[in-house]
């Protein structure tokens, strides 16, 4: 009962990522909003009645939302989740705004299931525990600073559900990859290379590069598993997030996957302790301040001798 | 009445990662069992984490035909678009779009035939040969590809293609062809002129897009 308590007294007595969840809400913003733009400029091919894409029918249709009503709509739908993100991003709405995107983006997924990959999976669920988070500490029109021990219990909670996704991500995919023969024997990141849906124009220069296909495709295999148990240990945390900064930043470049990945070194913040953003977060005040001495102040003195 | 709450979210949390560990690990026997709580669980919370497990060893390639009585134009559309995706790079959104449908159409219909020929094989074909069976196979699937959203999305993306290439009122019929090109084996990647075998998938009828109607 005693760990029992610790817990719930931890969880509750502050929320733990008040820092890093108001830079993780702009960000969501603006990573959605980079979607919608994209979505506008091929609803005719992929929302409209007239365009390529077939759609079939889906769970909406059984509750009277016609596919084709839809479609017929989509572009007041693009634009309604825009009005959620900017209300959003700005903290008006604050948990309800939030609630109201998930709801829209769930919606909306039904309808742009061919261009759907990994990253918006995950991005759905890190929508639905956003819900719970308190994000609103920073960076809002009216920046809320106090919350209930019940409020703080729910964020943390809702944080660590978005981290143990994540890690569970990457455990199950690493799981997966040791049950088929191409990652057993090295060879699986050779293909994934010679694939030309996802050949990058850097591609040719490792594609068929037998020592770093081979010592890449392991070194996925071993990253995805370890990570979710070796995220948690200081001494391995900076090294394992070094590493998958770059594992994804590789996806990014020599395979053209680029949501996607961004979207993973985004839930990487998590893993950094409040005092560890407030560190960084002044040292980026600093740099702020510093700039402005150095390139803007100098300005202003002449105008002010000549008066 | 704080505790209880709290002593609450607990369990919903517990359960949660209970349900969603369960329903999310590779097939098993107990996952098997439990199939009807399974579809409802991928209804709301569907995920799919398997990654490149296994990674394709082949790539695509869609091959479309127009013609009339007296003349055949065909071209292919998925090496031109990829080709365009590379040079594009980080502004390929639109044509990024277009490869992730039509691809997702190539695999809807692939993996349905896929599926369909096991079964078909199992009851169907003891004592006949390969071929034999697999053309049979193929006059009674391909009728049934013609109504599938698959099919639709890759007849009106050749139209779509069409238009741009040859003058679509000098023909009146089209179809469709689905094959992979096989990667290099990793034994004979640095080897030169290496031939890569092209294997047909799928071939649709003849669709007359004047009259909106499929050709037996």
């Amino acid at each position: 009962m005693g760990k029992i308590a610790q817990l719930t007294d931890y969880l509750t007595r502050e929320n733990h990522f008040k820092n890093y969840l108001s830079i993780f809400r702009i960000f969501l913003c603006l990573l959605i909003f980079n979607k919608m733009v994209d979505l506008w400029g091929n609803i005719s091919i992929l929302l409209s009645n007239d365009g390529i894409y077939s759609h079939p029918d889906n769970l909406f249709d059984a509750f009277g939302i016609s596919t084709s009503f839809v479609l017929n709509h989509s572009k007041a739908i693009i634009l309604t989740i825009v009005c959620t993100l900017f209300l959003l991003l700005f903290g008006i709405g604050r948990k309800w705004m939030a609630l109201l995107l998930y709801l829209e983006i769930y919606f909306l997924d039904f309808y742009i299931s061919p261009i759907l990959n990994g990253g918006d999976n995950l991005l759905q669920f890190a929508l639905l525990y956003f819900v719970f988070t308190n994000a609103y500490d920073k960076f809002t029109i009216s920046n809320q600073n106090k919350h209930s021990e019940l409020s703080n219990f729910f964020s943390n909670l809702a944080v660590y559900s978005i981290m143990i996704h994540l890690c569970y991500v990457y455990f199950i995919t690493g799981f997966h990859k040791t049950h088929a023969e191409v990652w057993f024997n090295g060879t699986a990141v050779y293909y994934i290379l010679n694939l030309e849906r996802f050949q990058g124009p850097f591609s040719y220069l490792v594609k068929d590069n037998g020592f770093i296909t081979t010592l890449f495709t392991y070194a996925t295999v071993l990253f995805e598993l370890f990570f979710c148990v070796l995220i948690w240990q200081k001494n391995f945390r900076n090294i394992l997030l070094i590493t998958g900064v770059f594992l994804h930043l590789g996806i990014f470049v020599f395979m053209m996957i680029f949501d996607f990945e961004i979207f993973f070194i985004s839930l990487y913040g998590f893993f950094f302790t409040n005092a560890e953003w407030d560190y960084f977060l002044s040292k980026v005040r600093k740099l702020e301040y510093w700039m402005r001495r150095k390139f803007f102040s100098p300005k202003l003195k002449p105008i002010i001798q000549s008066e | 009445m704080k505790k209880l709450i709290i002593f609450f979210g607990f369990m919903v949390f517990l359960a949660y990662w209970g349900i969603t560990i369960f329903f999310t690990l590779p097939e098993n026997y107990l996952q098997i069992k439990a199939i009807r709580y399974e579809k409802l669980f991928s209804t709301f919370l569907y995920q799919r984490w398997s990654f490149f497990a296994p990674p394709p060893q082949t790539n695509d390639r869609l091959y479309y035909e127009f013609c009339n009585e007296k003349d055949t134009v065909s071209f292919e559309v998925l090496k031109p678009l990829n080709d365009q995706r590379k040079r594009e790079f980080l502004r390929n959104a639109n044509a990024s779009v277009v490869d992730y449908v039509l691809s997702g159409s190539i695999s809807g219909i692939t993996d349905g035939l896929r599926e369909e020929y096991k079964l078909y094989k199992f009851k169907n074909c003891n004592s006949n040969s390969d071929t034999a069976c697999q053309k049979a196979f193929m006059d009674s699937f391909e009728p049934k590809t013609r109504q599938m959203n698959h099919t639709k999305t890759l007849i009106n993306y050749g139209l779509v293609a069409a238009d741009k290439k040859l003058n679509l009122k000098k023909f009146d019929k089209m179809r469709f062809t689905i094959s992979t090109v096989s990667i290099p084996k990793f034994s004979k990647r640095n080897e030169e002129n290496i031939k890569l075998e092209e294997s047909q998938l799928f071939q649709s009828s003849y669709y007359n897009y004047t009259t909106k109607k499929w050709e037996k």
